[in-house]
């Protein structure tokens, strides 16, 4: 049996520079089950692995070194793997870890261990109190970058046959009925208190983010970006589309739109607020930077996809399933996709 | 849509109801007008179900106004929901020098899974020293992570 991505009598595999066990068995796990056959070492300094040489991933578990700037050790690993996907994954420290980590040009992923968030601020977690990342979001990363970009939306991210509802919005009172659309949807499936409100921040947040900040003109210039939000806005031709489903544990919502304006540096700009602290909300008309923290602080994955000047999509992927806090633990993980226009993947 | 009542105390002071969804279209001039002589305004957020990012800048607007309106007036936030709560633990400068005295955050039972909101002094470790008792006999703990509803020890 192979896998309809690897080439003929090649078996695709993926680098791990982990010593967590756990961590090793679900990305195993996870990628195995992608398609990957996955090869660890403990650290930075042990890569190459001998006889791994069409390496899909290179997954860097920032432990192995907790007070060795991310920096250090992705480029490091990086030597080794020129041209191949970087995860990055961190269970201590992980926000700030992670964060750091995903402002590092070469990496566009960022997983947080199971268990990362569950100790009092600033206390240093025991590497055996910490889960390895969750196998399903590291298989639904992992599978979205070796099929590209054409299976948008949540169904990625959903257990196969969920329905996934489609909205078009055109203007900022579809945008209401929108919202209104998933709040029904949710509480349709009894989600209520802070389960309801995440779901409904994140939509709104990601809706207004296309109606006003992605929008450009045929110069690539920004259309709506100044406009006061209390007022409504149109689209005139283009369509803003929001996406959303869920299987019962998992709810995720898509905003797609067709401008592709949204930049990784933008993302990890604001995200490093959060890593830094926020002083108060930027002053200026514009809200998106605070609505991006917003759903990244509500959301478990967060999720990027980008054809530069054709179109965005931005998924938010929450769980849904056991207790607000038990969602909360999960901590969020960042996925940025980047396609050129011909559908080849940018790692 | 947010909307908004005032009360008046024998004091002389006044409180502030909101109820409803703070985002851009949250128009709080008449509110911070109605309260301009007032020496302590008491404001309750126990309402308050959601808040967007522009809402959290409207938010703002309207605390600068009521801390700005009288010099030296002491201004309460209380019943705060969880919604403003995250916000106020993301963000320790929004409340601009307004006192917060209480959050409503939601509680779960580790025992029967029961779910319920209990009030709790806006401090830290408000979630343990004030944990409620649940109907099981059990002690409910908060149904999330303490740094995203309280401020740091």
């Amino acid at each position: 049996m192979t896998d309809a991505t690897a080439p003929q009598g090649t078996t695709r595999g993926a680098a791990l520079v982990s010593k967590h066990g756990p961590t090793c068995r679900r990305v195993a796990q996870s990628l195995g089950a992608a398609g990957l056959q996955v090869r660890a070492a403990p650290f930075p300094s042990e890569l190459p692995i001998p006889d791994l040489t069409d390496v899909a991933a290179l997954l860097v578990d920032l432990d192995v070194a907790p007070t060795t700037p991310a920096a250090e050790l992705i480029n490091e690993a990086r030597a080794h793997y020129p041209t191949a996907p970087i995860f990055a994954v961190a269970g201590i420290d992980a926000r700030a870890r992670l964060i750091e980590a995903l402002c590092h040009a070469e990496v566009n992923h960022v997983m947080p261990k199971r268990g990362a968030q569950t100790l009092p601020r600033g206390g240093v977690p025991l590497l055996g109190s910490l889960e390895g990342p969750d196998e399903h979001d590291l298989f639904a990363a992992v599978r979205r970058l070796l099929t590209g970009p054409e299976r948008p939306g949540v169904a990625p991210y959903l257990l196969a046959g969920a329905p996934v509802h489609e909205i078009e919005v055109r203007n900022s009172e579809d945008k209401d009925a929108a919202l209104n659309a998933i709040v029904s949807f949710a509480e349709s499936m009894d989600l209520g208190g802070e389960k309801l409100r995440r779901v409904e921040l994140a939509t709104e947040e990601l809706l207004m983010n296309a109606l006003y900040d992605a929008p450009r003109n045929a110069n690539g210039e920004a259309v709506n970006a100044n406009i006061d939000r209390r007022l409504s806005v149109t689209l005139g031709s283009s369509i803003v589309r929001l996406r959303f489903g869920c299987d019962g544990q998992t709810l995720a919502v898509a905003v797609a739109d067709p401008f592709g304006s949204l930049a990784k540096r933008a993302v990890t700009e604001r995200l490093k607020k959060v890593a830094d602290g926020l002083p108060r909300p930027s002053p200026g008309v514009a809200g998106a930077g605070l609505g991006l923290v917003m759903t990244y602080t509500v959301a478990n994955q967060l999720v990027f996809c980008v054809v530069p000047g054709r179109s965005t999509e931005v998924t938010a992927v929450m769980h849904v399933a056991g207790t607000n806090r038990a969602a909360q633990e999960r901590g969020t993980a960042v996925h940025f996709y980047s396609y050129s226009p011909t559908g080849s993947v940018t790692p | 849509m947010i909307q908004h009542q005032t009360a008046t105390r024998g004091d002389g002071s006044i409180e502030v109801s909101l109820k409803g969804k703070i985002d851009e279209r949250f128009e709080y001039g008449d509110l911070v007008e109605a309260t301009r002589s007032a020496p302590k305004v008491v404001v309750h957020l126990g309402g308050v179900r959601a808040i967007s990012s522009l809402g959290v800048r409207s938010f703002e607007g309207m605390m600068s106004g009521l801390m700005g309106a009288v010099a030296a007036r002491t201004v309460e936030l209380v019943h705060v929901p969880p919604a403003l709560a995250t916000q106020l633990a993301m963000i320790p400068n929004l409340c601009q020098g307004a006192v917060v005295r209480t959050a409503e955050l939601p509680f779960v039972c580790p025992s029967c899974g029961a779910e319920a909101t209990h009030e709790v002094p806006w401090k830290a470790n408000a979630h343990v020293d004030h944990a409620p008792a649940c109907e099981c006999g059990g002690t409910m703990e908060l149904d999330g992570l303490p740094e995203q509803y309280l401020p740091p020890p």
